[in-house]
């Protein structure tokens, strides 16, 4: 897994490349927690390159959601292949995540 | 039909090698690429779980990993002697329940069971043996 750090005015960009399983999954945790530990940060993570994702990975971002909500800042979910959509809907958490189709709406309605 | 198989340690860092077999597999067999995604995350879900829960001791342990393709399905095969340990029989996780409320334990074996076609579970001489089976 690659994270890349795109800031783009307010809001900052993660670039998710790879897969994020169970032995990677820390490195993604550890990334939101050090970037949620100072209030009000806007996170649009951008999933386009993201080849798969484990049960793993959504307890990281479950855990990244509380951060957000416990430092008043937000984060938001864009570019999601067909196949992860339809985890997110097998998991139950379609509607837990504020999911964007594209980066450019992400970032529009986050500003 | 093509088979392949490893024999992995039970540490986290060993799945790097399963996602290589698959890799092979899909070349060797040309599999579609929406197959490969639901192997690459099955496979993550039962293997970490024997890793991270299947063990009583602290000593180092082999995990077999057979999988096999021809023209029409993939079979998966995993061999371990941990805990006995059915993954069948875990309960499914209530998904209307809010996700604060919610034990993410199950998460993992309900895509399992919803990814797969079919999903066996056998105990015999002290190891457990899952066989899995998705059709094209």
């Amino acid at each position: 897994m690659d994270i890349i750090e795109i800031p783009s005015g307010r809001i900052t960009v993660l670039e998710i490349k790879g897969r994020i399983d169970s032995s990677n999954s820390i490195d993604l945790s550890n990334r939101l927690r050090a970037l949620y530990s100072k209030p009000g940060v806007l996170l649009l993570l951008d999933l386009q390159g993201l080849e798969y994702i484990t049960s793993a990975g959504f307890r990281t971002l479950l855990i990244g959601r509380r951060h957000a909500s416990s430092s008043g800042g937000a984060l938001a979910l864009c570019g999601l292949s067909d196949k992860v959509q339809d985890l997110f809907s097998m998991g139950g958490f379609k509607d837990n995540f504020t999911i964007h189709a594209t980066r450019e709406e992400g970032l529009a309605q986050l500003g | 039909m093509t088979t392949l198989q490893i024999t992995i340690r039970n540490q986290l860092s060993e799945l790097g090698r399963v996602c290589d077999l698959v890799s092979t597999l899909e070349r060797t067999c040309h599999l579609p690429a929406q197959l490969v995604f639901d192997l690459n995350v099955v496979l993550d879900e039962l293997l970490s779980n024997i890793i991270n829960y299947g063990y009583n001791d602290k000593l180092p342990h082999e995990i077999g990993v057979t999988l096999s393709a021809d023209d029409a399905a993939v079979e998966v095969r995993i061999d371990d002697d941990g805990k006995a340990f059915n993954p069948l029989a875990a309960p499914e996780p209530d998904l209307t329940l809010p996700l604060t409320e919610r034990p993410i334990g199950g998460l993992g074996l309900h895509f399992v069971r919803k990814l797969m076609d079919d999903v066996h579970y056998r105990r015999e001489d002290n190891h457990n043996h899952m066989f899995l089976k998705k059709k094209f």
